[in-house]
């Protein structure tokens, strides 16, 4: 007797096959559902969720890119001039500008209320001299830069306070304070670092040096400003407490410890009221020998780059370049340390934390920590430059959960508002200081690398690479739709002095040697548009785009000049330029226009004295 | 039919009910044009109202009082600009309206049936002529082109209701809420005579 015929073996076997498709379409779907490629895809006509803004370094510019596509969308000249919008080129932007032509940016910081971003402003810092810009996110244009005294190379900047009170700045590279003329080697006695307060007018956005601390030269790095529990106080991370100035590598390398700075800005806040401080170069400076309670020191190992703080405010993560922990100190521990006097020693009047006082966990996370970024669900990641990789790990526990690669050389990394008190989670971005054979090569200067990690599940999943502008050495994720900018100037809020508003009131003013043309540029013509000067005539130019239509820019460019500027609908610009030499000069629309672009020219004579 | 010399309350009360319908359009747009393009997917809608224009760009959510951005794109083709201040109509158009509401008014309060049959006879008749010179308006914008236009077209009609493709352009004319409402208004009129007439035959 056979139990089974061969017709029910059939169906037997197809009904398993049946049951294990049936798990595996099921088990597909717990597995997130969605593939690399679809996570990050975003199809024609539909918008990124997110505004990542890129720092580009030594080009002195900040990318706009949209997140997840890794698009970019948009270069906002700050440092350095942009001959396609004319920054730096029409008299405004020069003005904000200033002198020097370029400028290294970069850490941007958007503007905070309550912890969280709230869209308005972007900062950025410029390491090289010394500078912070303010960037009005309602224009995407930069709208004021301005110089900060006594800092030699502002690195550990702009990293703003919960409410936008201040964004701060701070010394890498000491230099005397007054600057003078010292020999080098005497580095110990006559060079200091600074750590500034520039305060940030909560209307207008306006800057001002609002006080200093005089600082041990030291190399200050990176920074983060205390919050919710520890609201009032900014913290500095420091290197080279060795004081070296001639081989760096080697002797600022030396201790196992250096310091993360503590500043007790709303104590600062009150000791300036009280007169404590002297001027120098016009800046109320505090120093720490005469004025107690201000500053102290917490040792972390070793040369630590970030000094980030948790959401909650209550910790302070030292990523130690050199060690292979995360160093974590606890606000709660650095307040009764500081109370109970529980100090070893001190530096320049600033008191010595012990560090196992302050410390709150050494987290294994691996080689070269540089940076921590947080998520929503009580995760840190913080990036292991040496390693190449990003841990994850639980603040609390301390348990390192997940590590990934990145290629390669991650230096700072952000997650969507990962700095704030309300982070969002999703995604992570890698910002990558070497990005070699992962893209088409294109000399031997290789693109710099973001990489978007998946971190909604328990692993983290590598999701696109995308080449940046020149270094991106931080970034802010911003939701977008937190920022709206304009779509275009209303004309009838243009107070320009300079603006012409319509065609019948365009004209030539000559006051002597200079001549002001005031010109409307519509589709497609400029008006005026035959113009003649005399040689030696200093002429400007004062365009204003009547249009009223969406993306509808105009370009002014003269030839055989370094004038070009670009006028947003309902926008007025000045450019000056020289009636250098007799002869003809054409001008003409640089931003493509409408059908008739090709068409929208004038002619500039210019006749002999 | 036999228009009855003395209207009944329930007819005067509709008779009412139209001056009030009649109102808004002093307020409304009585009529509209719609430009969509590839570039403009979203449109870009004039309104036309009793005393003014409106150009409305969803784009930027901006509602201005002249055709800026019509008027730019008309300029290629020639078309004349479109100047609000060209236009008649609007210093006296809102007091006509106005003048309409009350005699509609008046012939509820009256109640003869000769007055309301003259006054709603008034009405269409001013309805005709405005929506004739809605006509010539668009001629005169579709026929009188600049000979010197950078693009040549032939002379069109662009369309009073309806729709009508001109180069990239889908140009919709539709009436806009304040005629809809006078439309009501005017449709009470028929409807009062029916149901005078079968009040008349019951009786």
């Amino acid at each position: 007797m056979r139990f089974i015929s061969h017709g029910n073996t059939m169906k037997f076997l197809c009904l398993s096959i049946f049951v294990v498709f049936v798990w595996l379409l099921f088990a597909c779907k717990e597995g997130g559902g969605q593939s690399p490629a679809e996570k990050v895809y975003v199809p024609p006509g539909k918008l990124d969720s997110y505004y990542a803004f890129l720092s580009g370094g030594h080009s002195g510019q900040v990318g706009v890119f949209g997140l997840p596509s890794g698009r970019l969308l948009r270069i906002i000249p700050v440092f350095a001039a942009d001959v396609a919008v004319g920054w730096g080129i029409d008299e405004e932007s020069k003005q904000i500008m200033g002198d020097y032509i370029w400028g290294d940016a970069h850490h941007p910081a958007l503007s905070e209320t309550n912890g969280d971003y709230d869209g308005r402003w972007l900062f950025i810092n410029d390491t090289a001299n010394g500078r912070i810009a303010r960037i009005n996110l309602k224009r995407f244009v930069t709208e004021e830069i301005i110089q900060i005294p006594n800092v030699g190379g502002n690195h550990a900047s702009p990293f703003l306070t919960p409410n936008t009170e201040y964004v701060v700045g701070a010394t890498r590279f000491s230099i005397p304070v007054p600057n003078r003329d010292v020999p080098v080697d005497s580095y110990r006695e006559n060079f200091n670092g600074v750590i500034a307060f520039v305060s940030v007018d909560k209307d207008t956005g306006h800057m001002e040096t609002a006080f200093q601390i005089l600082m041990p030269p030291f190399d200050y790095d990176l920074a983060d400003a205390g919050k919710q529990v520890s609201y009032g106080w900014a913290f500095f991370s420091s290197y080279n407490t060795e004081e070296a100035y001639k081989d760096l590598e080697v002797e600022a390398s030396q201790k196992d410890k250096d310091f993360i700075a503590a500043v007790n800005w709303k104590a600062a806040e009150e000791a300036i009221k009280e007169g404590k401080f002297k001027e120098i170069n016009g800046v109320k400076v505090i120093d720490p020998r005469e004025v107690k309670g201000i500053v102290y020191f917490i040792p972390t190992p070793k040369s630590p780059h970030g000094a980030d703080v948790s959401p909650d405010g209550k910790y302070i993560v030292g990523g130690g370049k050199l060690a292979a922990v995360a160093c974590v100190h606890a606000f709660d521990n650095m307040m009764e340390a500081i109370k109970k006097g529980d100090f070893d020693g001190e530096v320049m009047g600033i008191p010595i934390l012990k560090y196992e006082s302050v410390r709150a966990a050494e987290v294994p996370v691996g080689l070269g920590p540089l940076h921590t970024q947080f998520d929503d669900q009580g995760y840190a990641y913080t990036s292991l430059f040496v390693d190449s990789a990003v841990a994850k790990w639980k603040l609390g526990t301390w348990e390192v959960v997940d590590k990934i690669p990145v290629y390669y050389n991650i230096g700072h990394l952000a997650t969507i508002h990962g700095d704030t008190t309300k982070p969002r989670g999703k995604f992570l971005l890698a910002l990558n200081k070497i990005a070699k054979g992962r893209y088409l090569p294109v000399g031997p200067s290789h693109p710099e690398s973001a990489q978007l990690i998946d971190i909604s599940g328990k692993k983290m999943e590598m999701l696109l690479d995308f080449p940046t502008q020149v270094e991106p050495h931080y970034g802010q994720i911003i939701d977008s739709a937190l920022i709206k900018p304009e779509l275009i100037y209303p004309l009838d809020q243009n107070n320009n002095p300079y603006a012409t508003k319509s065609a019948d009131q365009t004209r030539v003013e000559r006051d002597g040697n200079r001549v002001d043309v005031y010109m409307i540029a519509i589709r497609s013509h400029f008006t005026p548009n035959v113009l003649e000067f005399q040689e030696g005539d200093t002429v400007y130019f004062h365009v204003t785009n009547l249009e009223q239509d969406v993306d509808i820019t105009h370009g002014f460019g003269i030839n055989f000049s370094n004038v070009d500027m670009q006028i947003e609908p309902g926008e007025t610009k000045t450019v000056k330029w020289g009636a250098d030499k007799p002869g003809i000069y054409p001008f003409y629309c640089t931003n493509f226009c409408s059908a008739l672009h090709q068409e929208m020219q004038g002619y500039i004579r210019v006749t002999a004295k | 039919m036999i228009v009855p010399s003395r209207l009944s309350k329930r007819v005067r009360i509709l008779i009412f009910v139209a001056a009030l319908l009649i109102i808004p359009a002093i307020f409304l747009p009585i009529w509209t044009i719609t430009l969509v393009a590839p570039q403009y997917p979203q449109g870009i809608k004039m309104s036309i109202y009793a005393n003014k224009l409106t150009e409305y760009n969803p784009e930027t959510g901006m509602t201005i009082n002249t055709p800026r951005l019509i008027n730019g794109l008309n300029h290629y083709i020639g078309m004349h600009e479109i100047r609000p201040n060209e236009f008649k109509e609007f210093r006296w158009l809102p007091y006509a309206i106005l003048a309409f509401s009350v005699l509609a008014l008046v012939s509820a309060v009256v109640g003869r049936g000769l007055f309301a049959t003259l006054g709603w006879i008034l009405f269409i008749l001013f309805a005709v002529f405005m929506i004739g010179d809605f006509y010539r308006w668009l001629y005169e914008y579709g026929h009188n082109l600049n000979p010197q236009a950078a693009i040549k077209i032939d002379p069109y009609m662009p369309p009073a209701i309806g729709w009508k493709q001109l180069a990239n352009f889908k140009v919709i004319s539709l009436p806009g809420s304040g005629s809809i409402l006078m439309f009501f208004a005017a449709v009470l009129g028929p409807i009062i005579l029916w149901l005078e007439s079968r009040q008349k035959k019951l009786s």
